[in-house]
């Protein structure tokens, strides 16, 4: 009697699950990036950091994600199986970087996780308001009961939906991609139509100077600005990952990265100057830095900009941040699986549920942190999708750098072997990986001050801070309370000398 | 455990049979994927391998991500685990198949479960697939799940079906054959036959008749349906001890719960005349039949030579 297991390494996978053309990645990419939901939360806090200059910010916090990507996919070319950065920082500097590496990627999707709820909550509301005609009813999304109470029911049915292992179909993507460019871009057509007829509340024209990254006044505002734009762009490097399903495997992977990279950038560009140029950075109405509306700016534009079919661009961030709300479940789940089934976290994280072949226990505790993480944010924070954006962003830089430099160290060996290896190996993600990690500190130092962010703090040192900091310092606790009680992981030996033949 | 030998020559149905059939080894694909139900499935797997020297392949079917599924911020493939864990699932599996009977795990992926089934059954030649029933907790001891849906509507061999917390028996003694009052029983009869020739299992003919859908007299309606199963045990011949029963209730449901079903028993039934060629297609009464019945069940699928009899 004996068990039997497939081809080695299963390598069927792309044969039976149908493939991916071109377009096809490009639209995984975008579903990814879910640009509705990414810039309804970002537009505000961003121009809050660097003004006029957000087009020159989303260029440039654009590059060290691009550098980190080349190491991702270096990772992933040599550990197709094991693609955590939890496992690949364990196997390039040990377990307890590795540790912390992957703590860095769940408080990032917990984070998320909130935020996306958040926003879902706030545009449910809206939406309501404007298909009754009703606007008070909008008004229930800042009420906090009401708020939290609607936001467990959203992270209650996304957690089901991704235990039972539910998986959104291609058509569904499609339609819910295709959706959301179409109306960000009619927003985009309606704000320019407006300025040029002079009507836009705002009202300024596009100059030059906007596209100019060295105008940004500080180093802390530039810092600010890319690391909310590395939350901007967070996603599309899964178009990397899925070139096993791509048709034309050799040169597609390569070519739906560029293709998603560059219509993502084209999009944020059109947007980002559409909302810049109708509203304006007053402090009063739908001016960018009304702190009123600062954290939600869509939500504000919408009607001034679209009229009555605002409704369409509330249905599609809505759309956008429920689709990730669900698929952004899977992540912080599969994490947890991989630490628990490593023993870097108590076993039962990594328990599969036989029935629907999901990793129950972990997704149900993703599920339980974060709605507790949104519950205590709503109640002590004055701008809880503002600080969650921008403790996300520090905690995206954070773990991105880390895995950057796992990749610089994992191919250590191989840097000099050709020019193609030395750019890949050693220059891209170092430099992605330095730079993440410079913003990442200086954004640290920076968010102590309780003015920072939105302004919420907790005994004169501000929540951002605390958030972020103490996210990591908690995962020290977490993992030497771990370590007492299981050492095994710990004093497990990695491979990091293991040396997969690439170019 | 198994019946007297086929005398070769002795045949008279094409090489489409199912339960029982020509000299080779069968082999039994048995879904399994650690669950209560894929043990249940199991058990039964177990009892009809006893009762006709079949081989067991046990396979746990991992499903592989939809590539359009967008895992957002992205994370590796944890296949490895997954198939891990079905490795694990499966070696425990095959500590609880005795001794006497062989038995094989293996792992595939596939995008659904009942996909992948099927394409084990291609794979091993299988003659047969054996599923546990959806545990719905208050519901009927067989609720069918998706995935056993689908095998019921797709399937071209047969599909057994173990009820929810099947206790299992050493080996099936016993069969129990569903003839329908409609005419176009005969793949039934000839199944019933042929398994029962090949395992030595006693057979019994059994029609349900729920009194609430008789108009008249019940007597006569009774005696009718008797009169036609008896016509059915002659056509099956002498060589196989057959008995015939009539079973009836004031509905469908009443009638298959009062009937005093052996344990160590299985029920099969046929298929819908809505099924295509060699393909199973669970028919209504049979899906009511199916939700109150407390031994395991087998559906056949629709032969081809049967469809050409009819037309």
């Amino acid at each position: 009697m004996s068990v039997e297991t497939e081809a080695e390494g299963g390598t069927d996978k792309g044969l039976s699950s149908g493939s991916v053309g071109l377009l096809g990645a490009v639209v995984i990419g975008m579903s990814c990036i879910a640009p509705a939901y990414t810039l309804s939360g970002a537009l505000g806090p961003t121009a809050a950091a660097v003004d006029t200059h957000l087009p020159a910010i989303f260029l440039v916090g654009f590059i060290p994600m691009l550098l980190v990507a080349v190491g991702y996919r270096q990772l992933n070319r040599a550990m197709p199986d094991s693609g955590t950065t939890f496992t690949w920082t364990s196997k390039a500097f040990g377990p307890w970087v590795g540790w912390m590496g992957g703590w860095g990627l769940l408080a990032a999707t917990i984070l998320v996780l909130s935020n996306l709820a958040g926003i879902a909550v706030e545009f449910f509301y809206l939406m309501i308001a404007q298909v009754t005609g009703r606007p008070e009813v909008a008004d229930l999304a800042s009420n906090v009961p009401v708020n939290i109470l609607t936001c467990l029911v959203f992270m209650a049915g996304a957690c089901w939906i991704s235990y039972r292992g539910v998986e959104t179909t291609e058509k569904v993507q499609w339609v819910l991609v295709a959706f959301q460019i179409i109306i960000l871009l009619w927003f985009s057509v309606a704000a320019f139509v407006h300025v040029a007829n002079g009507t836009a509340e705002g009202g300024m024209h596009i100059q030059a100077e906007w596209f100019n990254p060295l105008g940004v006044g500080s180093l802390s505002a530039f810092a600010a600005g890319v690391s909310l734009s590395v939350f901007i762009y967070w996603g599309w490097d899964v178009v990397l990952t899925i070139n096993e399903e791509t048709k034309g495997a050799a040169t597609t992977p390569g070519r739906a990265a560029l293709a998603t990279i560059f219509s993502i950038v084209v999009l944020y560009m059109v947007v980002g100057l559409a909302v810049l140029s109708f509203a304006g950075l007053g402090d009063t109405g739908v001016g960018l830095n009304n702190p009123e509306i600062q954290e939600n700016v869509f939500a504000a534009l919408a009607g001034p900009v679209m009229g009555p079919a605002a409704l369409l661009l509330s249905l599609a961030v809505l759309s956008s941040s429920a689709a990730s709300l669900q698929s952004t479940f899977v992540s912080p789940a599969r994490t947890l699986l991989a630490m628990g089934y490593y023993g870097a976290l108590p076993r039962r994280f990594g328990r599969i549920t036989p029935r629907f072949q999901s990793p129950g226990f972990a997704t149900v505790a993703a599920a339980v942190v974060s709605s507790l993480f949104y519950t205590f944010m709503r109640i002590v924070s004055e701008d809880v999708l503002w600080d969650t954006i921008t403790a996300l962003g520090m905690m995206v830089c954070f773990y991105y750098g880390v895995t950057a430099l796992a990749c610089v160290w994992y191919f250590r060996r191989s840097w000099f072997k050709s020019v193609k290896s030395f750019l890949n190996n050693l220059f891209a993600p170092l430099l992605g990986g330095l730079l993440l990690l410079m913003f990442f500190v200086q954004t640290s130092v920076d968010s102590m001050d309780p003015a920072y962010g939105s302004g919420s703090q907790i005994g004169g040192v501000g929540l951002v801070f605390i958030l972020g900091i103490g996210i990591l310092l908690l995962g020290v606790v977490v993992m030497v309370t771990q370590y007492f009680r299981n050492r095994s992981f710990f004093q497990e030996r990695f491979e990091t000398t293991e040396l997969p033949v690439l170019d | 455990m198994t019946g007297p030998a086929t005398p070769a020559g002795d045949r008279e149905t094409p090489a489409t049979s199912t339960t029982a059939g020509q000299g080779g080894t069968f082999r039994y694909v048995i879904g399994y994927n650690g669950d209560k139900r894929s043990k249940d499935a199991l058990r039964l797997g177990i009892a009809l391998a006893k009762a006709f020297n079949a081989e067991l392949e046990i396979v746990c079917i991992l499903r592989s991500d939809e590539p359009y599924l967008p895992v957002y911020p992205p994370v590796g493939d944890v296949t490895p685990m997954l198939r891990r864990q079905a490795n694990n699932w499966l070696h425990e599996a095959l500590d609880t198949v005795p001794d006497d009977v062989v038995a094989r795990g293996h792992v595939r992926t596939s995008l659904s479960v009942a996909a992948g089934l099927l394409a084990a059954v291609a794979e091993f030649e299988a003659t047969l697939v054996v599923v546990g029933a959806a545990s719905g907790k208050y519901t009927a001891k067989f609720s069918v799940g998706p995935v056993t849906d689908a095998l019921l509507h797709r399937a071209g061999v047969p599909v057994a079906l173990a009820p929810r917390g099947y206790k299992g028996v050493t080996a099936i003694k016993r069969l129990y054959a569903g003839i329908g009052m409609r005419p176009g029983a005969h793949r039934i009869m000839r199944e019933a036959r042929e398994a029962a020739y090949r395992s030595g299992l006693e057979l019994d003919l059994v029609s349900f008749l729920p009194l609430d859908h008789v108009q008249g007299e019940a007597t006569e309606a009774i005696a009718q349906v008797e009169r036609n199963l008896q016509s059915s045990a002659k056509e099956i011949g002498e060589h196989v001890p057959v008995s015939v029963q009539v079973v009836r209730g004031k509905t469908l449901k009443k009638a298959v719960a009062e009937m005093d079903w052996q344990p160590d028993a299985v029920l099969l039934v046929g298929s819908s005349r809505l099924a295509g060629e060699r393909q199973i297609f669970l028919g209504t009464t049979t899906s009511r039949i199916l939700r109150h019945l407390p031994i395991p069940m087998i559906v056949l699928p629709l032969g081809t030579s049967e469809k050409e009899t009819e037309s």
